[in-house]
């Protein structure tokens, strides 16, 4: 342990808030560091000194007076304004309106290309219309018919449709 | 003694027609529609097909007994492994391993193989290119470049005995391979394929052929070549439809028609493979589906009315 952690955990140790493996190590530097020991002997004067001052106790009310102020006060500008910076709300907002903004600028689907089609044809319904057009397709020159059996198969087996309205 | 000496070139000579006649493109898809009604075969094909934005392959083994009956046995992808698909004459039956069951795949009006050829070679230009070898079998390599619009150029691949075709390619004409397909090993007229193969056995699923006749509506535009070559009805849901089929001899757009009862402006379904477009007018849900580009398939769609 070096003299800057000690430093900063001298407070603790004096109010015996320090775990004790951490105790024994602050303690093994200070056996040898005059500097660290010096600081922890201020330390412990002061507080002596501070323990031999009068204390005033405060009155109750006080700290109804602060409970009401830090719980009950009214907002002192617009509540919804709060509620909105809310790390629980802002996070999400800025999410979704950063997916509408990628939306607008990117519209990956044509409004004519919406697959809400999908409502008029069910998947049913395309796998018989893509097996019927295959089937017309295998009897023509040029076309191997299991390419075109394959193709619609793989076509149907990929079609996902809502069902039908 | 001088009729020995001219005999190689006299039967060079009588040989030449069929000669020249085999290497004319369009004699080869003719015979090449037809070679499967005089050849049985048994095989490993495999395919690639272009989907969801990469290329799909296919492994299946090829069952093929002439005249008509073909089984096709489906390794790959993973979602077809299992999957028996078996033609007979006029009908066609899928298993699907994952429902157990046999089921109908609707079937059509067949086309006419002239007819088909014919606007084959209306709509494009054959050439032969070279010859290679496919599945340790020469083969003739006929190229099929479209006249009259961009689209994708074909390839075939047709073997030089008995004019099977071996393996075929589609290529847009930025020459991007769209799908292909090749036989990876064949055997010509094995002499052990049993009838029984072609067989379909087990829990078949049932479907409502019958259906009521509705007004069909034809479009009053297609796309360059094309031309209306049949309709059909299947039952989809216990609703009956309607399916219109167009041709260029080498690409089909499909039509499909049935009732509904609500108004819906067109739109264009997710496929991953192909053009498709849905819209409802005048009490009708319109289906389209085609590979021609989508300009294309809203003009139909527009001119459907």
């Amino acid at each position: 342990m070096n003299c800057r952690k000690v430093n900063d955990l001298l407070s603790d140790y004096v109010s015996e808030c320090l775990p004790e493996n951490q105790c024994r190590l602050l303690e093994s530097h200070i056996r040898e560091c005059g500097g660290c020991a010096a600081e922890l002997q201020a330390l412990n004067d002061m507080r002596k000194m501070l323990r031999a001052l009068s204390g005033r106790e405060a009155p109750v009310r006080v700290w109804n007076c602060i409970r009401d102020k830090v719980v009950d006060s009214p907002c002192s500008g617009p509540c919804w304004v709060r509620w909105f910076l809310r790390p629980v709300v802002v996070a999400p907002t800025i999410a979704v309106l950063f997916l509408l903004t990628i939306l607008v600028i990117f519209p990956s689907v044509n409004p004519e290309q919406t697959n809400t089609v999908q409502a008029l044809v069910s998947a049913p319904e395309y796998g018989s219309y893509i097996s019927a057009h295959s089937v017309a397709q295998r009897q023509q020159p040029f076309n191997d018919p299991d390419v075109a059996f394959v193709a619609a198969e793989l076509d149907k087996a990929s079609f996902v449709s809502a069902d039908r309205p | 003694m001088s009729v020995r000496k001219y005999l190689p070139g006299i039967a060079g000579l009588a040989l030449l027609p069929a000669v020249l006649m085999a290497a004319d493109p369009a004699e080869l898809l003719r015979k090449a529609e037809m070679a499967d009604k005089y050849v049985s075969y048994r095989g490993t094909k495999s395919a690639i097909v272009y989907f969801n934005g990469k290329m799909a392959n296919s492994c299946m083994k090829v069952v093929h007994l002439k005249p008509d009956k073909t089984r096709t046995d489906f390794f790959s992808p993973a979602q077809l492994a299992g999957v028996i698909l078996i033609h007979d004459s006029d009908s066609t039956w899928k298993y699907s391993p994952k429902k157990r069951v046999w089921e109908s795949v609707s079937s059509c009006v067949k086309f006419n193989s002239d007819e088909i050829c014919r606007e084959v070679l209306e709509n494009f230009n054959l050439t032969l290119l070279d010859s290679d070898v496919v599945a340790n079998r020469p083969a003739y390599v006929v190229l099929a470049e479209p006249r009259v619009e961009n689209g994708p150029s074909r390839r075939m691949w047709i073997d030089k005995e008995y004019f099977l075709v071996l393996a075929t390619e589609v290529q847009t004409n930025q020459g991007s391979v769209v799908n292909a397909s090749k036989f990876v090993r064949i055997e010509m007229n094995p002499p052990d394929i049993s009838p029984s193969v072609f067989q379909v056995n087990g829990k078949v699923e049932k479907v409502k052929r019958q259906c009521k006749r509705f007004r069909t509506i034809l479009p009053g535009y297609l796309p360059k070549g094309y031309k209306f070559v049949g309709s059909s009805s299947l039952v989809v849901g216990g609703r009956c439809c309607a399916h219109l089929r167009f041709t260029n001899g080498a690409n089909t757009i499909s039509l499909f028609q049935r009732e509904y009862d609500k108004e819906a402006p067109m739109q264009r379904i997710n496929s991953k493979v192909t053009n498709v477009l849905t819209w409802a007018r005048g009490g009708i849900l319109f289906t389209l589906i085609g590979d021609v580009p989508s300009s294309e398939m809203k003009k139909i769609a527009q001119e459907t009315r």
